[in-house]
């Protein structure tokens, strides 16, 4: 799959009467192997576009088509195979399964999945090359936060998906970890090829990124491609 | 998948160990009610019917045989022992012609046949004058009773041919005849046979055998006549006595040379009486217990010996020639039947002990007067003597043809001594003596047992049997005492049988005028029975009988079905609301983590998938536990499990567990993968009602804010509570008929226990079902607790917080409880429980408890949470802290697993005990409430019965005197009585003797029956000493039945005048009316 495209990308919710508007007539699309970033204020709807990309929720108007695949249209199994397929999630809170060690976690979304290679082995590999060889049987209370991202991302990159997408992927962090997480990410985008696509508030960070989307009031402020690096 | 789901357990012990004492509990308190539980509604069924099932349903009788017990629907053990004849064989066709009818079995009750058995004769010296003493020792179970005779003979050497009573000796018998009475009755054979199997139960001995066709009733006129008739006896008719025939020789020189000049002195010094004051010596003893004297009898009949099976010589043909010698009558076996039974009168008294026993009754002895026989003449007895000829000369003699013997403990009735109904035609009735006559109790208690005296207390059931056909023969027209009626189609305790019996019931009275009794769906019941003294002797004491409670079992057995079906279901149907609940809660905690799951490309089915496998392996686990405990139940107490049950006690968990997946499962498709995007804010969503100025009102937003879950709660709390609440009020309104009855208590005693536990397990899920929402709630509101805290709250006000939760779940539970339980009762039973309304309320109080109970835990858990704390922070991989708890969660299981096992094994004896030994357990389950009261207030009932002496004037009911009534004494709104001297109208009596004739108006004013039998009952005293009255002069009777009594409800009234011959010295004088019904008497002073 190489391009996302979003058109008349519209996302209220509501709830007890009111009606917030997140993202608003939002035209968009990514090619893969881009490394964007999506910056913004909080509630500017950078979370809830990335989310609508993601497959994990639905549009409240406009279409998102993946190679010209309407996918969300779809049933929620083939949704969920699609997630599986091609999107890789990483959160800012990481969610690793408080009970299942960095190998388990990182062996999920492979569970009741048939895969062409050995699962294992591609659990140790991903792990490997986050470099937490060491840390296969730790549980994520055991681990630091940047450790638990970097188990997160490895389940993300499990399934060799062509999209990453990251929900402030170095929020939860502090600086040097962060950096640390981001040029993972960089990492994976250069030597793996696939398409990039983070939520951040960090415009130092933001800056690194080939992309850079801005976002204010749930509408897309900028589009830039960055010449750096 | 299967270890994703173990890590996720077993690294959350926590909830883990939760998730496990709930499941053991649902498996525990399953394997308890569908398992182990004897009272499940199939065995409920079928165990009354087993052990309370007489052999017929219905009895019919003659008009008249209702005793004054059967107000009260309660019939005396053995009732048929005691009715006479008044039903003929045209109404007994016609009843067995009735559609429906399927047996009708008569039986005549004749009267006391005696049968002698000859053990041969005495070896004495051919000189002599002897005294033959024969003794004959009864062993009625409290002590013996012993009746001695003694008469004279002189031996051959002395020709006593024309000789008078006045020599005081009768003419040689030094023969050892022992004779012994037994009930007669005629039976049909092919009926009998039919409705106890009487023909299997004949014993293959000899010539022993069953009624055939060609066995006649002829009337052979040699002798004066006599019946002759074939007879089955039965092997066991014999009472505990040992017969002493001793010999003694007299200290009189007698030769044959000087006999007559020896017997003319002895007949001048006064015969007998003198030969009493003779000494004597024994040189001859011969002693037979009533056992020996029954095998003896049956050797004699059937040619076998009773021991080894052999054949044996008859005494006939042994000693061929001393027959010849005896007279015909001996040789020809012809005995006689004089006595007839006779029923007991029985009289209500207040029971001593109430509690225990609610119906009491006296025995009124009769007192006899000159005209009955010898042994019983101007004497009390038991039950009135009834001949069935007048005189004894004329007795009717019989020759009974012994076919046959059988044995009665295998005929087809109910064998099980704890459960049988006392109304089987050949079962001898039980007593036990309880008390002694003060009322202190009698430990042990002892059984009484038959004496063989046919006017006893206690009498034998039929021990002889003969053909209807002889009965009519010897009794005449309407010989058949009663009939009992197999009805064809009813097979079990329901309404349908019920309508059937009575219809067919309704059809017999209406063809022959009879009356009919339903006796299926009796019931046993304790009754208790004070036995007086006769002839002065200080009473027996209080017995303890199982009486026949009529009709009794019905009610009680819809009852307990519905009672205990209703329990089961709730039961059920809380665990399934507690797997519910615990599934939803556990999907409410993974809510996030499945989001996650989701986002990361988990299909949803995959989700689903998880659910059902996570609950196939709780429930396989339930399932396995039930088994277990089952099979260890199974192997320790040898207890029986059908495989049916086995096998579904243990799927019943699986299924709920599966079914319990069914929501959580479909809740999992409101779960939006973007929701893992979304963190940190405090209660998403939440109703509110009021502004939260306080903890409480905080709380109660809190509780409505969750109002879906806090609803699950609530209703596994109320379920349970309702049922409590219905089941107190089913027990307190079944204590009436329960306790009145053995199978009431036999109900009480299985089912009880059973309704108990089905509550507490239900209510302890209810515990568990409520612990796991709040606790759930709690982690939920982690943040919103740590705010509180980190803003300075102090520990007891967030406790608080959450128990005051728990409240309001435990408040809303115990109003739809009660509701629920109301609306339950009114279905039922149509009425509002007005009197039991306060129980039912307090019920309500327990779901408080128990919701404060289920909160507690969270509550600690909420207070000890730092507020700081992380998501992933309360779970652990560290090897010493996952040991302890190994160790921990395995030792908690083995605890409860262990307590459980050894609480069934304890538990599983004592239900097989309790069917086998109701006796003992009622011991400690005292009968109480509502029983029908004997009133009080009827001063005959009240009457101190246990004093015999009515010498002493203090001791009457009441008196006063002839110028006064009844009425003045304050017994007047009972009974009118008065009496006033009038002019004698019989002819002057001999010098020194004067009449006194009595003008006396009895008026029963209230319900009683009053025995009155003028002749009798009354006398007049002179000091101590009384006078029996000579007369008696009708002026106006009113509900006198045969002349005997006096009944209330019929406006009983006697006016009459009874005249007495007393010697001229008696001027004051005292008319005393003294029975059964009015206690120590009524006393009239004519001063």
């Amino acid at each position: 799959m190489n391009v996302i495209a979003c058109e008349n990308l519209t996302k209220e919710f509501e709830g007890d009467g009111t009606k917030t508007v997140a993202i608003n007539n939002v035209n968009l699309s990514f090619n893969k192997g881009e490394f964007t970033a999506i910056i913004g204020s909080s509630g500017s709807g950078k979370s809830t576009l990335l989310s609508l990309i993601g497959t994990l929720d639905k549009p409240s108007k406009g279409t998102i088509t993946y190679d010209t695949e309407e996918i969300l249209s779809k049933s929620k199994n083939k949704i969920a195979d699609f997630r599986f397929q091609e999107i890789g999630f990483i959160f800012q809170q990481f969610h690793l399964l408080p009970t299942l060690t960095s190998l388990e976690n990182v062996l999920t979304p492979l569970f009741s999945r048939k895969v062409p290679y050995n699962k294992l082995e591609r659990a140790k590999e991903v792990l490997k090359q986050v470099g937490l060889s060491d840390k296969m049987g730790a549980l994520p209370s055991q681990l630091s936060g940047g450790q638990q991202q970097r188990v997160a991302i490895a389940r993300a990159i499990i399934h060799k998906p062509s999209w990453l997408l990251a929900d402030e992927p170095t929020g939860n962090l502090d600086t040097e970890t962060g950096e640390r997480i981001y040029s993972l990410l960089k990492e994976l985008n250069e030597v793996e090829g696939c398409g990039i696509l983070f939520v951040t508030h960090d415009p130092a960070l933001a800056s690194k990124a080939n992309r850079i989307i801005s976002m204010k009031d749930s509408v897309v402020l900028s589009d830039k491609v960055s010449l750096a690096p | 998948m299967i270890r994703f789901i173990w890590q996720n357990w077993w690294r959350r012990k926590d909830r883990f160990i939760l998730l496990l004492i709930g499941a053991f509990i649902v498996s525990a308190g399953l394997t308890y009610l569908i398992g182990l539980s004897e009272t499940n509604k199939g065995t409920i069924v079928d165990n009354l019917q087993q052990r309370w099932s007489a052999s017929y349903d219905i009895v019919v009788r003659p008009e008249g045989s209702r005793s004054i017990t059967e107000d009260k629907k309660l019939l005396e053990p053995n009732y048929l022992s005691g009715l006479s004849g008044g039903i003929s064989l045209e109404q007994y066709e016609a009843i067995k012609n009735i559609p429906g009818v399927e047996i009708a079995a008569p039986i005549a009750m004749i009267g006391y046949a005696d049968y002698s058995v000859n053990f041969g004769d005495a070896q004495l010296p051919k000189d002599g004058i002897y005294r033959k003493v024969m003794e004959t020792s009864v062993d009625n179970g409290i002590g013996e009773e012993t009746v001695s005779g003694s008469t004279y003979f002189v031996t051959d050497i002395w020709n006593n041919m024309n000789k008078g009573p006045e020599y005081g000796v009768g003419s040689p018998n030094p023969d050892l005849t022992v004779n012994s009475f037994s009930l007669l009755a005629g039976v049909n054979p092919e009926q009998e046979a039919k409705l106890v199997g009487v023909d299997e139960a004949i014993l293959s001995l000899g010539s022993s055998r069953y009624f055939e066709d060609s066995d006649g009733y002829f009337y052979n006129e040699i002798n004066g006549g006599h019946h002759e008739f074939p007879i089955i006896v039965n092997q066991q008719s014999y009472v505990d006595k040992i017969d002493a025939i001793n010999f003694e020789r007299l200290n009189i020189d007698i030769t044959e040379d000087n006999a007559n000049e020896v017997m003319e002195k002895v007949k001048e010094n006064g015969g007998e009486e003198y030969l009493d004051t003779v000494e004597g010596e024994i040189i001859y003893t011969f002693s037979v217990t009533g056992e020996e004297t029954f095998h003896e009898f049956i050797s004699e009949m059937t040619g076998v010996d009773w021991e080894t099976g052999k054949v044996v010589l008859s005494e006939e043909e042994e000693n061929e020639e001393k027959v010849e010698q005896t007279d015909n009558l001996e040789q020809d076996k012809v005995t006689s039947i004089f006595f007839q039974q006779s029923p007991i009168e029985y009289q209500e008294v207040a029971s001593p002990f109430a509690d225990r026993w609610p119906y009491s009754y006296q025995v009124v002895p009769v007192q006899n007067g000159d005209e009955v026989a010898i042994a019983y003449r101007n004497q009390e007895s038991y039950r009135q003597p009834i001949y069935l000829e007048e005189e004894f000369i004329d007795r009717v003699r019989i020759k009974p043809d012994w076919i046959g013997f059988y044995d009665a403990s295998k005929l087809q009735i109910s064998k099980d001594p704890t459960s049988e109904l006392p109304m089987e035609t050949y079962r001898p009735a039980a007593a036990e003596l309880v008390m002694d006559s003060d009322g202190n109790p009698m430990n042990p208690s002892k059984q009484m047992k038959p004496t063989g005296d046919p006017y006893s207390f206690l009498t034998d059931p039929p021990g002889m049997l003969t053909t209807i056909e002889a009965a009519e023969k010897i009794l005449g027209d309407d010989p058949i005492s009663a009939i009992r009626i197999k009805v064809s189609g009813v097979a079990d305790l329901s309404e349908e049988s019920q309508d059937i019996l009575e219809q067919v019931a309704g059809e017999i009275e209406n063809r022959t005028g009879l009356i009919t009794d339903i006796t299926l769906g009796s019931s046993p019941q304790l009754a208790l029975t004070y036995i007086p003294g006769l002839n002065d002797k200080s009473s027996i004491g209080w017995i303890q009988q199982p009486w026949v409670n009529i009709g009794s079992s019905i009610s009680i057995f819809k009852e307990t079905k519905i009672g205990f079906s209703g329990i089961v279901a709730s039961v059920i149907a809380v665990a399934i609301i507690y797997v519910w609940a615990s599934g939803i809660v556990n999907l409410l905690a993974r809510r996030k983590e499945f989001a996650v799951l989701l986002s990361i490309g988990w299909r949803p089915s995959q989700l689903n998938k998880l659910l059902f496998l996570e609950s196939s392996i709780i429930g396989l686990f339930v399932a396995f536990i039930s088994w277990t405990m089952l099979g260890f139940v199974y192997v320790s107490s040898a207890a029986m499990i059908s495989f049916d049950r086995f096998l579904w006690t243990g799927l019943f968990g699986l299924i709920v567990y599966l079914l319990g997946s069914i929501i959580p499962m479909i809740m999992t498709r409101n779960i939006l993968p973007y929701e893992a995007m979304r963190s940190g804010e405090i209660s998403a969503s939440s109703k509110r009602l009021f502004q939260a100025k306080g903890i409480n009102r905080m709380a109660f937003n809190h509780f409505i804010g969750k109002w879906k879950r806090s609803l699950l709660s609530v209703i596994s709390i109320s379920l349970p509570t309702a049922l409590l609440a219905v089941f107190l009020y089913i027990t307190f309104r079944l204590r009436g008929i329960m306790y009145t009855s053995l199978l009431g208590e036999y109900v009480a005693l299985e089912i009880g226990p059973a309704h108990y536990v089905a509550i507490v397990v239900s209510l302890i899920i209810a515990i568990l079902t409520t612990a796991e929402i709040m606790w759930q709630n709690i982690s939920e509101r982690r943040e919103e607790i740590s705010l509180l805290q980190s803003l300075g709250w102090k520990r007891w006000s967030i406790r608080r917080l959450i128990l005051v939760e728990g409240v309001f779940s435990g408040l809303f539970a115990a109003l739809i409880g009660l509701i629920i339980a109301l609306i339950i009762i009114w279905t039922l039973y149509a009425a509002f429980p007005v009197e039991e309304i306060g129980f039912i309320l307090a019920t309500g109080l327990i779901p408080i408890l128990i919701g404060v109970i289920g909160t507690i835990f969270p509550a600690e858990r909420a207070v000890r949470m730092v507020p700081n704390q992380g998501i992933g922070g309360n779970i652990s991989n560290r090897e010493a802290v996952d040991k302890r708890l190994k160790w921990a969660v395995i030792s908690i299981s083995v605890l409860l697993v262990g307590s459980f096992i050894f609480t069934m094994v304890q538990v599983a004896p004592n239900i097989e005990n309790a069917k086998s030994d109701v006796e003992v357990e009622q011991a400690f389950n005292p009968t109480e409430g509502n029983v029908e009261k004997i009133d009080n207030s009827n001063p005959t009932t009240d009457g101190d019965e246990l004093e015999n002496a009515h010498e002493e004037p203090s001791d009457y009911l009441f008196e006063f005197n002839t110028e006064e009534t009844s009425e003045s004494t304050g017994y007047g709104g009972i009974l009118f009585y008065e009496a006033k001297e009038v002019e004698s109208s019989l002819p002057k009596p001999e010098a020194g003797m004067k009449n006194i004739a009595i003008e006396f108006t009895f008026e029963v004013r209230d319900t009683m029956t009053y025995d009155m039998r003028p002749k009798i009952h009354f006398s007049i005293l002179d000091g101590e000493e009384p006078y029996k009255p000579v007369s008696l002069r009708v002026i106006e009777a009113e509900g006198w039945e045969n002349e005997r009594l006096l009944h209330g409800i019929h406006d009983g009234k006697l006016h009459a005048v009874i005249e007495f011959t007393v010697p001229d010295s008696v001027e004051d004088y005292g008319l005393l009316l003294k029975n059964g019904t009015v206690g120590n008497g009524i006393m009239v002073r004519f001063d």
